[in-house]
C-alpha cells in the first residue's frame, strides 16, 4: 500500500489514528504471515546493527560494509517471496502485522523511538527497492539521531529530501504554526477558492474597488467601460514588445547558469552569512540587537571551528578583528564584547583538542591552523609553547615557530616566560623565534646561551648576535673568540669579517701575539688573517707586510705558515699599498711564501682586468 | 469532509486506509508514488540522456549514411544502456501535449535537458506519433532498420503509425514499439480533473498565505517561531510545482491588496520556485530557494502598516524606515528558533534582494561580493509580482510591460541571464496577462508555451468575443496553431490592462 506524508492541515487528530488502522489478530495470521514476520524480524536485526555500527564507525568500515551487505542480502530474500514490507512505527517498538518485529532498551539508539518521535507511523518498503535507498534511509536514521545544531534535520523533511521510490512513508506531523487553526484556514480557503471560481467580471466599481485597489486609478482616470477592440499600429507593436534578444538562451548559456548551481558550496555560504552579519554589526545602535549579532557570529566561528575549517575560521576572525579595531574607536563596550568571542575560542581544551586533531595534518592543514593560532592572539603563547615542546613533526615545529614570531612580538614578556623549553631542538626553536623578533630583551638570553655545550647552538646565537649588533654584542662575540671550539672561533671571525666594526680589530689583532696562536691550525689562522684584512683592510696593510717580510721567526715551518695568511690577506685587501707588499714578498728566499704572494698579485691583476 | 476525486480516482485494490480516500491531498499524494513505483531510480536518472540520444540518432539517419561511424557510435551506445536495464524494465517515452512521460512518469525537464527533449517531440510530432517503447533485447542492426523506418515514415499518410507498425512488422522489429498521439485527458496519470487539481493548488496556496501570517504576527509578538514549520509550508509548494510544472505560476495572479505583504511574500515563493526547477535545482534546493523567497520581506513586520502604505511620498525618515527593512529581516530570521544551512539563504536572501546586480540599491555594504544565486533570483521574482500588483501608491503594471521594463534596467539592477531565463520561464506574455488577439477577441494567457519558438503564442482562454461579449465558458485556443501554409492562426496584438475590462485574472487561469 502507498503511504505518504499526510499533513495535519488536511485533517483532525481524529483521521490521523484511523490513517494507521487495525491489526490483524495473531490468531488469524497464516503460514506466510509467519514467514513474513520472521523475514522481517532478520531484516531489522541487519538494520540495526547497520545502524549501530555506524554510529561507531566511518562508512566504508569493514564491519560496516559487512552488515550492510547482510541487510541487503535479507531485504532481497524477503522481496523474492513477498510484495512489500509495512511496517508499523511503535513508541519503543515496530511492527508487522500485530507482531514486534524490533525492539530496543536502549534509548538513544531506539529506531522505533527516533521514528516515532518525528511523527512517523509506517514505513513501507517496496519490493525491486535498490540499495541506494536502503543506504539513504539508514543515513537518514543516522542523521536524525545526530541533530543538533542542524534543527532541520527531522526525519519527515529528510523523507521529503531524499524522495525515494521504494521506500514510502506515513507521518503525523503539526505543521501548522502557533496561532492558526487548521478548520479556520481551510474555511478561509474554500471562501477564497469560491470567489475566485465565481468572479470573472467586476460588475461596477464598487466590486472591482472591494476586491483590488480603488488606488490603483490615478485622481481623474476615466476606466475604459466601452469595449475597444481597435488593432494597434504595427509600430505600437514593435515598441510594445520585448526584445528578440531577450527570448533565447544559448546552451553556453544554460551551462553558465548550471555551473553557479554546482559550484556553491556551503562553507563559503557561511562565510557570506558571517558577513552580511558583520555588515549589520558594523553600523548597529542597539547593544541588544549587537548581542545577538554577535551571537550568531560566534555560532558559525564555532561551527567552522568543529569542522577544522580554521581558513574560514581565521578569515572571519580577521574581519571581526577589523570591526574590534573599529568599535575601539565608538564603544568600547562592543569591542570588549567581541574580544571576549575571540577569547572564549583560546582556552586550553580547545587549543589542545585542535593540535590533537591536526597536528599530524599536511603543509595546509598545518599552515591554516599557524594562521587562526595567530588571530587568536598572544593568549594562545603558552599552548603553542608547550606544543613546540612535544612535537616530532619538523612541518608544525616550523609552523609554530612562525606563530610564536608574530605573536610573541605582541606579548614579547610572556613569550620569554613561557618558551622555556631546555631539549637542544626547543633551544634551537627560541633562538629562530628570538632572533626573527629582534627584541633586545632576548640578547641577556644569548650571552647565557653563547655558554652552550652544543657547538651548533653557539654557532646559531652567533648569527642572532649580529642581527642585534651593538656594543653589548660585539663584546659578547669578541669574548666568544676565547671558545675552545675551533669551529665557533671561526663562525665569529667570520661574523665580525662580515660585520666590519673595526673596533673588534682591538679584541682580535692581540691573538697574533699570543705563543698559543702558533699552534693553532692552518685553517684557524687564515680566518684571523681575513678577518682582520676584511676589518681593517689598508690600514693594516704595513702590519700584514711587517709579517710577511719577517725573516727573524725561529719556528720555520709554523712562521711560514703566518706569512702565508699574512700574504693571502694583503690579496684580500688589494689595494697599491698591499701590491707593493706583495711584490717585496716575492724576493723572499721562502719558495712557498713567493709563490703565494705570486698567486695573490695574478689574482688582483685578473679582478682588475 | 467534501472528496471531489470521488468520481474519477478509484485507490488501489490493497488500501486499508479508507480516510485516504477523503483527502485530496494523501490521493494526490498517492497518485504521485503509484507513477513513480513504475520507474527504477536508475533509469529515471539516464531518462534525459536516453531521449537525447534518440534524437541524436533521428538527426544523424537524417544527415549521414546509416553505417557511418556517427551514426553507429550512437546505436551502439543506446542499445548498450537498453540492454543493460534491470529485468523486465523497458524504455517508454511518450509525449502528451507538452509533457514528457518515461514509463508513465512525468519527466522534469530542465534547460539543458529541454532542446533535445523538445525536439525528439517535435519529430514524433510532425509524423502524428505519441512515443516510443525499447525493450530489452534490442541489436543494434534493429534499431538502425527501425530509426531508418522512422525518419522516412511519409508524414502526409492518413494513418503514420499503421504504416508505420505494418513496416516495422515485415522488418521484424519487436524490441520496439510505436504508439500514436494521447490526448492528457486520455493519459492515465492525468485522471484527476484540471478543475480538481486547481482547486487543489489553490488551498495549498492560500494555506500558505494563512500560516505566513502567522509567522509574520508572532514574530510581531516577539514569540519564537519555529522554522521548521515554516519549511513545510514551502514543501507544499515545491510538491505542487513538481506536480503541476510552471502552471503553478498562475497562483501568482492572485493578489490581495489588503493583505500585500503576506500574498506578495507567497506569490514570490512560487514564482521563485516555478523559476527555480526550471533551471534545474533539486528538490532540497528549491525548498531552500522558496523558503528564503518567502522570508525575503520579513523586516517589513517591523514597519508600520501606515508607512508601508503611505499614498504620498516618503519622508527622509520613513525612506530610512523602508530602507532598514533587510537589515530588520536578517535580524528577525536569526531570532527564529533552530540554525542550519537554510538559514543561511533566508539570511543571505533578505539582506540582499534590493542590492542590485551592480551593487546599486540597498543596504550599503561595506565589503563588495557578488550577490548569491538565490538572491539574484528572488529579487527578480520580487519585482516582477511588486509591479504587477496593484498598490496604494501604484497602478498594476501589466506582465508584458513589466518584463520588458526589467529587461530595460538589465544591465544595472538583474543578472542578465537570470532575467533571461525568467523571461524563457514565464514567457514573453505571462499567464494572467490580459490579451488583445488579431481575431479581435480578448483572452487571458493561461499557459505559455517551453519552446522559445512559440514564446509569443501561448494557451489563452478567450473572455470576450470581438463584439465585446463575455463567454462563458470561456473557450480555451493554443495560439501555436498553424494554418496549412505554417502561419499561426491568431497572435497576440498587446496586452491590455484587466481593470479596464473589469475582467478578474485568477478566475480564468485557476477555474
Amino acid at each position: 500500500m502507498d503511504d505518504r506524508t499526510i499533513r495535519s492541515v488536511f485533517q483532525d487528530e481524529s483521521e490521523k489514528t484511523a490513517l494507521v488502522g487495525q491489526d490483524p489478530v495473531e490468531a488469524n495470521l497464516t503460514p506466510e504471515d509467519h514467514e513474513k514476520i520472521r523475514q522481517a524480524r532478520d531484516i531489522m536485526q541487519a538494520l540495526s546493527k547497520t545502524f549501530k555500527s555506524l554510529r561507531l564507525y566511518a562508512s566504508e568500515n569493514e564491519l560496516v560494509v559487512r552488515f550492510r551487505k547482510e541487510l541487503a542480502d535479507r531485504i532481497e530474500r524477503y522481496f523474492e517471496q513477498f510484495e512489500a514490507l509495512e511496517m508499523r512505527i511503535r513508541q519503543t517498538q515496530i511492527t508487522l502485522l500485530g507482531q514486534p518485529i524490533y525492539r530496543s532498551q536502549e534509548e538513544s539508539e531506539n529506531l522505533a523511538q527516533i521514528l516515532y518521535n518525528d511523527g512517523l507511523r509506517r514505513i513501507t518498503l517496496h519490493a525491486g527497492i535498490p540499495q541506494d535507498e536502503i543506504f539513504g534511509f539508514i543515513d537518514l536514521l543516522k542523521k536524525a539521531s545526530e541533530r543538533t545544531l542542524d534543527y532541520d534535520h527531522d526525519i519527515v523533511t529528510l523523507f521529503w529530501e531524499k524522495d525515494f521510490k521504494f521506500l514510502t512513508h506515513y507521518a503525523v506531523e503539526e505543521i501548522l504554526p502557533e496561532g492558526v487553526n487548521a478548520s479556520e484556514i481551510d474555511a478561509l480557503a474554500e471562501e477564497q477558492i469560491e470567489k475566485i471560481a465565481t468572479l470573472n467580471f467586476y460588475a461596477d466599481d464598487e466590486a472591482l474597488s472591494q476586491f483590488e485597489s480603488s488606488f490603483a486609478f490615478e485622481e481623474g482616470e476615466k476606466r475604459q467601460d466601452i469595449f475597444d477592440n481597435t488593432p494597434p499600429s504595427e509600430e505600437t507593436v514593435l515598441k510594445t514588445h520585448l526584445a528578440s534578444s531577450f527570448l533565447a538562451l544559448d546552451p553556453a548559456e544554460i551551462e553558465k547558469i548550471q555551473e553557479q548551481i554546482r559550484n556553491e558550496s556551503v562553507e563559503d555560504l557561511f562565510l557570506d552569512m558571517a558577513d552580511t552579519i558583520m555588515e549589520i554589526i558594523f553600523h548597529e545602535r542597539s547593544f541588544d540587537d549587537f548581542r545577538m549579532l554577535a551571537e550568531n557570529l560566534e555560532k558559525i566561528l564555532q561551527m567552522f571551528i568543529h569542522s577544522y575549517d580554521l581558513h574560514r575560521a581565521t578569515e572571519m576572525l580577521k574581519r571581526i578583528q577589523f570591526l574590534i579595531d573599529g568599535y575601539k574607536q565608538t564603544s568600547a563596550k562592543a569591542a570588549e564584547h567581541l574580544e571576549t568571542i575571540i577569547h572564549r575560542l583560546a582556552t586550553p581544551e580547545k587549543i589542545r583538542g585542535l593540535f590533537t586533531t591536526l597536528s599530524q595534518g599536511d603543509l595546509g592543514t598545518i599552515a591554516n591552523l599557524g594562521q587562526f593560532l595567530v588571530q587568536l592572539g598572544p593568549s594562545v603563547i603558552p599552548f603553542v609553547c608547550e606544543e613546540l615542546e612535544k612535537t616530532e613533526s619538523n612541518d608544525l615545529r616550523k609552523q609554530l615557530c612562525d606563530v610564536l614570531v608574530v605573536l610573541g612580538k605582541k606579548d614579547f614578556a610572556l613569550l620569554l616566560e613561557k618558551l622555556e623549553g631546555t631539549s637542544e631542538k626547543t633551544i634551537r626553536n627560541k633562538i629562530y623565534i628570538l632572533t626573527r623578533i629582534g627584541d633586545e630583551r632576548s640578547v641577556a638570553y644569548f650571552r647565557k646561551l653563547i655558554q652552550h655545550p652544543n657547538a651548533a647552538i653557539k654557532q646559531m646565537v652567533i648569527a642572532a648576535l649580529a642581527r642585534f649588533y651593538n656594543p653589548i654584542t660585539r663584546d659578547i662575540l669578541t669574548q666568544a673568540l676565547h671558545d675552545e671550539n675551533p669551529a665557533v672561533r671561526i663562525a665569529i671571525l667570520r661574523t665580525l669579517a662580515q660585520l666590519k666594526d673595526a673596533r673588534t680589530l682591538d679584541a682580535i689583532l692581540p691573538f697574533l701575539n699570543q705563543a698559543a696562536f702558533h699552534l693553532k691550525p692552518l685553517a684557524e689562522k687564515r680566518e684571523f688573517f681575513s678577518a682582520l684584512a676584511l676589518i681593517g683592510g689598508n690600514s693594516l696593510t704595513e702590519s700584514l707586510g711587517n709579517i710577511l717580510l719577517n725573516q727573524n721567526l725561529k719556528d720555520k715551518e709554523k712562521d711560514d705558515e703566518i706569512r702565508l695568511c699574512a700574504a693571502e690577506a694583503l690579496g684580500l685587501i688589494s689595494t697599491a699599498d698591499s701590491v707593493k707588499m706583495l711584490k717585496a714578498g716575492m724576493k723572499t728566499k721562502r719558495k712557498a711564501i713567493v709563490e703565494t704572494c705570486d698567486a695573490q698579485l695574478r689574482k688582483i691583476l685578473e679582478a682588475q682586468q | 469532509m467534501a472528496n471531489e476525486f470521488d468520481l474519477e480516482f478509484s485507490l488501489p485494490e490493497k488500501s486499508q486506509d479508507l480516510a485516504l480516500q477523503e483527502d485530496p491531498a494523501a490521493i494526490a499524494a498517492i497518485m504521485g508514488e503509484k507513477k513513480k513505483h513504475a520507474l527504477s531510480k536508475a533509469l529515471l536518472s539516464r531518462s534525459t540522456s536516453l531521449i537525447s540520444n534518440v534524437f541524436q540518432l533521428v538527426r544523424t539517419a537524417q544527415i549521414h549514411d546509416l553505417n557511418n561511424e556517427a551514426f553507429r557510435a550512437p546505436l551502439e551506445a543506446f542499445c548498450k544502456e537498453i540492454n543493460s536495464l534491470p529485468s523486465e524494465e523497458e524504455f517508454q517515452v511518450s509525449f502528451v501535449e507538452d509533457l514528457v512521460f518515461v514509463n508513465e512518469n512525468r519527466l522534469k525537464t530542465d534547460l539543458g535537458s529541454f532542446l533535445s527533449i523538445k525536439n525528439l517531440g517535435k519529430e514524433l510530432n510532425s509524423r502524428s506519433l505519441g512515443g516510443f517503447t525499447f525493450r530489452k533485447g534490442i541489436a543494434a542492426e534493429e534499431l538502425k532498420h527501425f530509426i531508418q523506418i522512422f525518419v522516412r515514415l511519409d508524414q502526409k499518410l492518413d494513418s503514420p503509425l499503421d504504416a508505420l507498425r505494418s513496416q516495422m512488422e515485415s522488418a521484424n522489429i519487436i524490441h520496439v514499439l510505436a504508439e500514436g498521439v494521447r490526448k492528457m485527458n486520455e493519459f492515465e496519470q492525468m485522471r484527476v480533473s484540471k478543475e480538481d487539481r486547481n482547486k487543489f493548488a489553490m488551498k495549498t496556496y492560500f494555506h500558505a498565505i494563512s500560516s505566513y501570517k502567522a509567522i509574520m504576527k508572532n514574530i510581531q509578538n516577539s514569540k519564537f517561531v519555529d522554522g521548521k514549520k515554516a519549511k513545510k509550508i514551502v514543501q507544499n509548494l515545491v510538491d505542487l510545482c513538481l506536480e503541476e510544472g510552471a502552471s503553478m505560476m498562475g497562483l501568482s495572479t492572485i493578489k490581495d491588496f489588503d493583505e500585500y505583504t503576506y500574498n506578495h511574500s507567497v506569490n514570490v515563493c512560487i514564482l521563485s520556485i516555478a523559476f527555480g526547477a526550471k533551471l534545474g535545482l533539486d528538490k532540497k534546493q528549491l525548498c531552500e530557494l522558496g523558503a528564503a523567497a518567502l522570508f525575503h520581506d520579513l523586516g517589513k513586520t517591523h514597519i508600520s502598516v501606515n508607512v508601508l502604505n503611505k499614498t504620498s511620498k516618503f519622508t527622509d525618515e520613513e525612506w530610512e524606515m523602508m530602507k532598514a527593512h533587510p537589515v530588520l529581516g536578517v535580524k528577525a530570521l536569526l531570532r527564529m528558533k533552530g540554525f542550519s544551512e537554510s538559514t543561511i539563504y533566508r539570511v543571505l536572501v533578505a539582506f540582499e534582494h534590493h542590492i542590485g546586480f551592480d551593487g546599486s540599491g540597498y543596504p550599503l555594504r561595506q565589503k563588495d561580493r557578488p550577490l548569491h544565486f538565490y538572491s539574484r533570483i528572488v529579487s527578480i521574482c520580487d519585482t516582477f509580482d511588486a509591479m504587477t500588483t496593484a498598490r496604494v501608491y501604484q497602478k498594476a503594471m501589466r506582465p508584458d510591460e513589466c518584463l520588458r521594463l526589467m529587461s530595460k534596467t538589465v544591465a544595472k539592477r538583474y543578472d542578465p541571464l537570470l532575467l533571461k531565463a525568467f523571461v524563457n520561464t514565464v514567457g514573453v506574455f505571462p499567464v494572467g496577462t490580459l490579451v488583445q488577439l488579431s481575431s479581435g477577441e480578448v483572452a487571458v494567457v493561461i499557459e505559455t508555451h517551453a519552446d522559445a519558438a512559440f514564446i509569443r503564442q501561448p494557451k489563452v482562454k478567450i473572455a470576450m468575443d470581438k463584439g465585446g461579449q463575455m463567454l462563458q465558458p470561456p473557450p480555451i485556443v493554443d495560439l501555436s496553431e498553424t494554418t496549412t501554409d505554417g502561419k499561426f492562426k491568431t497572435s497576440i496584438l498587446k496586452s491590455l490592462d484587466p481593470k479596464d475590462y473589469r475582467i478578474h485574472i485568477p478566475h480564468y487561469v485557476l477555474t
